[in-house]
């Protein structure tokens, strides 16, 4: 509670929660905010919009609040964590809305008993915003299963089938994860028109395990087996899947829309199988349409029975540069190694930043050109938030150095980042002999991947726009080597660097302080007096004595003209 | 790119420095010669095969853990852990490279590191890969 009370947040999701609570019926403002005041000690406040819901009888609740700000209701679902887990769940998870949104919506359906379908484009954070969920609500090591559909996909996978008797179930595991590898790729090419049980048989060869021939035992699919055990099973790419396939999640559709607690196994004599509390089904793919092509279509009854979530095709531009200005923050980059970094950008943070623009922006450039050029719509490289990482590691821990060897030369380690990265992986040289087409393609690519780089050249040189820094107008190269040569100066003279540092950190308190005392005047208004020594309480539980008088005094120093006459 | 580049990337690699291993393209005009698959055989075990039936027999070994070390220099726990194979199938033939290609869009990528030549990555759904390095 302590730490979260430095922060004034909290007491605005407080008020929040308190519609949460279903305290609609307390009509006077005094009588809510007292029952507020009462409760705050087990109401809590987690990144991403969701708040904590301490019970004493120990069925902790987790509000989600949906975008749009203060004014909408939460929807509450339960959860086995307890406060200081949810928020270790939470620790390294990016604050994207696009996140927050995907948490939302699932617990919407959660709560309402119903199957989720997430449509959205791919890097969009859909399977990490249902892990998410999944960890919040019931824990990081609860198992959670996901079956990825394919072209191939069958309703036994679902329901179960006929497997050779005599295996473990470790050796079945083993041959299922070995024929889900690159290895069953080239056993079905290998077997062309063979079956599923053919290739599961040369699986079991391949790995020295003995079937037994003409003896079959019955396996449950996953659905079966998550239905035992009451856990959560996720659908994912479900527009890959063939109709017969999706088809066979009707079944589901229980009263009133909401999932069916028990489904018959017409292979198993009809033998009806009903579902553990805590099963449920979550469902995401990638909308058929022009930039997806090969997808199926999901029929209107299936559509019927799922809440279907339509999200955006992309990560919105802020998000994309918020995510790229966190993964270069000191506590996310990688550390060093040991012969490729020369600065170490966790102990250069404005550095990290300004690489972090340039990076946004080449990235953002990056995904426009491939994305709706003519060219790039036939490149299937879908740019997210993985590349991102992998060009924050790179920058970190391969550096260029420039032509004299005396410095580090970052306008040149981030455009080989993106290049090995983004760029490298773009479709050329297919020069598959005799094909006049693909030789086309392939010019027309290379002058993508020119064009991509000509135009990172472009974002870092001195001909567009100039930033201002430090009183100058500087383009972006010239900042990355102000700022290059600074973090070099700073190995000359720690101390000074100290003393920067600390004016940082004291000009950052004293904003922090300033937000505290706007929003506890706030509060001061609305409570009209009724709880006088509210915003005294909130003040007490500030860290040190400079916070709490600097507070006091911002408090004073906003006081109306009138009032205080 | 330069054999430097893939050399360092192959180490971090090998190493599990790269987090969550995908499947990686070495793309090469001619593997015998070049400084980069040289360099990747003496950090990953790395086979070369000629047919898709030595394709599964590579990676069932990788996956018994019965592949032999690579070269030289190669860290024996970094490749009993398995984390990374190299798999050189610039002899396949093109039509069985064609097939696997397209079979491939199924299945789960796992640590594999394909030596190819620019011709065969051509007949690849580049978004198979999350490194390719040339």
């Amino acid at each position: 509670m302590s730490e979260t009370s430095k922060n004034p947040q909290p007491v605005g999701e407080l008020l929040q929660l308190a519609r949460a609570d279903r305290l609609q019926d307390l009509k006077s403002p005094s009588e809510r905010l007292k029952r507020i005041t009462s409760q705050r000690e087990s109401q809590l406040a987690l990144p991403l919009g969701i708040g904590f819901m301490a019970s004493p009888d120990g069925r902790n609740k987790l509000a989600f609040f949906p975008m749009g700000g203060l004014g909408n209701s939460p929807v509450v679902v339960p959860t086995v964590l307890s406060y200081e887990d949810a928020k270790a769940v939470l620790k390294d998870v990016l604050p994207l809305p696009e996140t927050r949104d995907v948490l939302f919506r699932l617990a919407s359906s959660d709560a309402a008993g119903r199957m989720p379908l997430l449509l959205g484009g791919t890097g969009l954070g859909k399977t990490f915003g249902i892990k998410l969920f999944h960890s919040l609500t019931r824990g990081p090591d609860a198992h959670l299963k996901i079956y990825y559909c394919h072209g191939q996909s069958e309703t036994g996978d679902l329901f179960g089938k006929m497997r050779p008797a005599g295996l473990t179930r470790d050796q079945v595991e083993r041959i299922e994860a070995f024929l889900a590898s690159d290895a069953g790729a080239a056993l079905r090419a290998q077997g062309g028109s063979a079956t599923d049980d053919d290739a599961f048989s040369r699986a079991a060869a391949a790995l020295n395990i003995t079937v037994q021939k003409g003896s079959f035992v019955w396996e449950h699919g996953h659905v079966v087996k998550a239905m035992l055990n009451g856990e959560m099973l996720v659908i994912e790419e479900l527009t890959m899947a063939p109709p017969a396939f999706q088809n066979a999640f009707l079944q589901f559709r229980g009263k009133d829309g909401k999932l069916a607690s028990d489904m018959q196994l017409p292979e198993l004599d009809g033998r009806t199988i009903t579902a553990k509390p805590g099963f449920s089904m979550v469902f995401s793919a990638n909308p058929p349409g022009t930039v997806y092509r090969d997808r199926h279509a999901i029929c209107a009854s299936l559509r019927r029975a799922l809440d279907e979530n339509m999200l955006d095709e992309y990560l919105h531009e802020d998000s994309i540069r918020a995510a790229t200005r966190e993964m270069f923050k000191p506590e996310r980059l990688c550390g060093p190694s040991d012969d490729g970094t020369v600065v170490d950008l966790r102990n250069h943070p404005e550095l990290g930043q300004e690489i972090a623009e340039v990076v946004s922006a080449f990235f953002l450039q990056f995904r426009e050109k491939v994305m709706v050029s003519e060219v790039g719509n036939r490149q299937r490289i879908i740019p997210g938030l993985d590349h991102l990482a992998k060009i924050s590691l790179l920058v970190q821990r391969e550096q260029e150095l420039t032509a004299d060897g005396s410095s580090v030369d970052f306008v040149a380690t981030i455009r080989r980042a993106v290049q090995l990265a983004l760029v490298s992986a773009l479709q050329d040289k297919p020069s598959l002999i005799g094909s006049r087409r693909i030789d086309q393609a392939d010019k027309e690519n290379k002058s993508l991947g020119k064009a991509l780089l000509d135009g990172f050249d472009h974002l870092v040189g001195d001909s567009i726009e100039l930033t201002e820094f430090r009183g100058r107008k500087l383009g972006r190269r010239q900042i990355l080597e102000a700022l290059t040569k600074e973090a070099f100066e700073s190995f000359l003279a720690p101390e000074l660097n100290e003393q920067t540092r600390a004016a940082e950190k004291a000009a950052q308190n004293r904003a922090t302080n300033r937000k505290i005392a706007d929003f506890l005047k706030k509060i001061d208004h609305l409570m009209q007096g009724e709880v006088p020594t509210f915003a005294e309480e909130i003040i007490g539980k500030l860290d040190s004595t400079e916070a709490r008088d600097e507070v006091r005094r911002f408090m004073l120093e906003q006081q109306d003209p009138g009032q205080q006459s | 790119m330069a054999n430097s580049d893939s050399g360092t990337f192959f180490s971090d690699a090998a190493s599990g420095g790269l987090g969550k291993l995908g499947r990686l393209a070495l793309v090469v005009e001619d593997s015998g010669m070049s400084m980069a698959a040289a360099r990747l055989r003496q950090l990953v075990p790395t086979v070369c095969v000629s047919s898709l039936g030595e394709i599964v027999e590579a990676l069932a070994a990788h996956e018994l853990g019965s592949l032999p070390p690579a070269d030289e220099g190669q860290d024996r726990d970094a490749s009993s852990a398995g984390l990374l194979i190299g798999l050189d199938i610039s002899t396949i033939p093109h039509d069985q490279v064609e097939l696997f290609a397209g079979n491939l869009l199924y299945s789960r990528a796992s640590g594999t590191v394909y030596v190819m030549t620019p011709a065969q990555f051509g007949l690849f759904d580049p978004g198979l890969f999350d490194y390719v390095v040339r």
